[in-house]
């Protein structure tokens, strides 16, 4: 099977990383304001790696997968910054030829399995149209390869399933159809929107297996977006973690884990259940919601709910800087476990402010 | 199973038509008898209310009538005495063809047009479309066809006018569906206006869910996405509007052959109340209302073609 491809060919060198993302935005013009979704986000991805974004709902992470992409809808959006993938300039693309890219190279998998589907179009149809359009593929190698696919995604008696309708299937199996789907012409980069959100929780961590194993048989580079930062662990490389729009701190996953610096993350950490914990260990909740996207507040965005903030933090927004581990970034100007954060916590826990209350809460009275 | 039950309704549904449409037309001031023989006197009508059992009880009269039905008979008209089943065999392919072909050019036009205006939802296409759609639906069928004949047939001769020859669809299909286009359009036109609307609703609709979204992922062109993935999920609602307009289109086709002076069943059943002659307004109104519920079981039918998720017996 050596299909032509009628798409362009990304030149990928080795020097330089697969996708650089430079201070994205994007922002939609609603009737309630704009809304500044993806405010400013810079990352580079090499070949072959995983990066997990990780944030509350409505941090902007699925927003910039789809921006990553260009897969944002076609009015009342703003989209700046620049996107390279390979040497191809993603921001200055013409959706037309988005296409060839999109599919090809670049494939998304999506929150929800079930609906991702078409449900009145067989499933072979719909693994094999990519195929078929990207790789000019016949329809007797498109349905071989299909075949080829499904079972390469753990599905059983693939021949027979081609036939079925989506609704036939399992949400587990339906997510495995979505997979095989965007994996179908061999893309360099995966986009996977919080791929088990609607799956239980045995059936959730096959699936993360499965990704992982098919970016490593593939080389693929992955972007894993979750709201867990428990299934980023060990399924990940490099993590950012989103907070309103931004990146608030990024770090290689072992790093991040070891010094967390930013409170938000501390926070993320411990809302997350731990096997380490005794059972019925009371989880952590974060108080307070993320602040309006159409309406930031001056200063560091999380400064309203964090157990460490200062007067500062809502006045000065504090940049991304430098921490001690390479590739260690954040953004705070009262660090987790540094003096100036401890500091800050006391104070805090001094004047019985209720987020650093929270925080410590055998101390609470 | 399902189709058994929906053939066996259907059915049901067709004999108590056949009870409502004796029953009215029996009740009717006037009797067949009287119209048969005219001034003939009292004698005449005493002789033809016999042979057609006139003096028998209701009911013995609906099942005889029933009886006769469920041979093929449906009787003869009063004046001149010809079999009803050869005056509505030669006037139905008229009316069908009337139906279908209006119902082609309306799907013809409205489905590109409700595409088009769905992509664009509230551009400036689909507030045209929209305007056009109303004002059309505003319009009745009565004074669309006059203008249209007015229009493509006096002012533009690129149509023949009314009361031209209509060859047979077998013989000459080129000249037939070219003296047919008319009529067809001015009945098409109410339809094109409702699949419109219904179908740019329901497109609009689609066009939000996650699996256009991941269509669009892969690659594929807007058309592709248009016609593979978004048309069959948004033509339910268009679908069972469809099977309850074939009602008022064969009202419409009734106006339509008068204006167009075209000899279809409208023709046979305005003459026939005309003429008091009540056994073929009885018969043509069962044909009528066959069609109409074999029109609305095929439909049922068509669902669990298009929805595989109507589809039983398969293991889910």
């Amino acid at each position: 099977m050596s299909p032509k491809r009628h798409v362009r060919e990304i030149i990928d060198r080795e020097d330089r990383p697969l996708l650089q993302v430079e201070n994205l935005k994007t922002h939609f013009d609603t009737d309630h304001g704009l809304v500044r979704a993806v405010d400013g986000v810079s990352f580079n991805l090499a070949r072959g790696r995983t990066l997990a974004v990780v944030g509350e709902s409505g941090s902007g992470k699925t927003v910039l997968s789809r921006s990553v992409m260009g897969l944002l809808p076609h009015q009342r959006v703003i989209r700046e910054g620049r996107v390279h993938f390979g040497d191809v300039d993603l921001t200055g693309t013409t959706e037309r030829e988005l296409r060839d890219l999109w599919g090809a190279h670049i494939a998304m998998i999506f929150q929800d399995p079930v609906t991702s589907l078409n449900p009145v179009v067989k499933i072979g149809r719909q693994i094999t149209e990519s195929l078929r359009h990207h790789l000019a593929m016949g329809r007797k190698d498109a349905k071989e390869t299909a075949i080829a696919l499904l079972r390469s995604v753990g599905m059983p008696e693939p021949e027979q399933r081609l036939n079925w309708f989506p609704h036939q299937f399992s949400g587990g199996m339906c997510q495995r159809i979505v997979i095989a789907t965007a994996i179908a012409c061999g893309p360099k980069l995966l986009l996977a929107d919080e791929p088990t959100t609607g799956l239980d929780v045995t059936v959730s961590a096959q699936i993360l297996d499965l990704l992982n194993r098919l970016q490593q048989e593939r080389y693929m580079s992955m972007i894993l977006i979750s709201h867990d930062l428990g299934v980023v662990t060990g399924r990940s490389d490099d993590v950012i973690v989103m907070y309103a729009g931004k990146i608030v701190e990024k770090a290689p996953t072992t790093t991040l884990f070891r010094e967390t610096r930013m409170p938000y993350t501390e926070a993320l950490l411990r809302s997350a259940p731990r096997l380490a914990n005794a059972s019925h260990t009371r989880l952590h909740s974060i108080p307070g919601s993320p602040p309006d996207p159409s309406g930031y507040p001056t200063g560091c965005r999380f400064a309203q709910r964090c157990p460490y903030g200062q007067p500062r933090c809502r006045v000065e927004e504090p940049p991304l800087r430098q921490a001690d581990s390479p590739g260690h970034v954040f953004a705070c100007w009262y660090p987790v476990g540094t003096p100036e954060g401890l500091q800050a916590l006391e104070t805090n826990l001094a004047h019985n402010e209720s987020a650093a209350v929270a925080l410590v809460p055998g101390e609470a009275i | 199973m399902v189709a058994a039950r929906r053939i066996l309704e259907g059915l049901a549904t067709v004999l108590l038509v056949c009870f409502v449409t004796f029953f009215f037309t029996s009740k009717m001031p006037g009797s067949e008898a009287a119209v048969i023989c005219g001034p003939a006197g009292t004698a005449c009508v005493r002789h033809e209310s016999a042979i057609l059992y006139l003096n028998h009880p209701f009911f013995e009269r609906f099942f005889h009538w029933l009886g006769e039905l469920l041979q093929g008979n449906l009787g003869v008209t009063l004046a001149p005495p010809e079999p009803i089943g050869s005056v509505i065999a030669g006037a139905y392919p008229i009316t069908l063809e009337l139906i279908i072909y209006s119902q082609v050019i309306a799907v013809v036009v409205a489905i590109p047009v409700a595409m088009w205006s769905a992509l664009r939802a509230n551009g400036l296409f689909d507030r045209l479309s929209t305007t056009a759609t109303f004002a059309t639906l505003a319009i009745p069928v009565f004074i669309v066809g006059p203008l249209l004949a007015l229009v493509f047939t006096v002012k533009l001769p690129w149509f023949p006018g009314p009361a031209a020859n209509v060859p047979s669809l077998w013989s000459d299909p080129g000249q037939n569906l070219y003296v047919m286009f008319l009529p067809s359009l001015t009945l098409a036109i109410g339809s094109i206006a409702v699949y419109q609307r219904l179908l740019r609703a329901d497109m609009v609709a689609t066009l939000e869910e996650d699996f256009i979204v991941m269509a669009r992922a892969k690659g594929l062109s807007t058309a592709r996405i248009l016609f593979r993935h978004a048309l069959r999920p948004s033509t339910f609602t268009t679908m069972t509007v469809a099977g309850i307009q074939v009602g008022s289109l064969i009202t419409g086709a009734i106006i339509v052959e008068t204006v167009f002076a075209l000899h279809g069943l409208g023709s046979v059943l305005t003459a026939a109340v005309a003429a008091k002659d009540l056994p073929t307004v009885q018969a043509v109104t069962i044909v009528v209302a066959v069609f109409y519920i074999v029109c609305n079981v095929l439909i049922d039918f068509l669902y669990t073609v298009i929805d595989p998720r109507v589809r039983r017996g398969r293991r889910a």
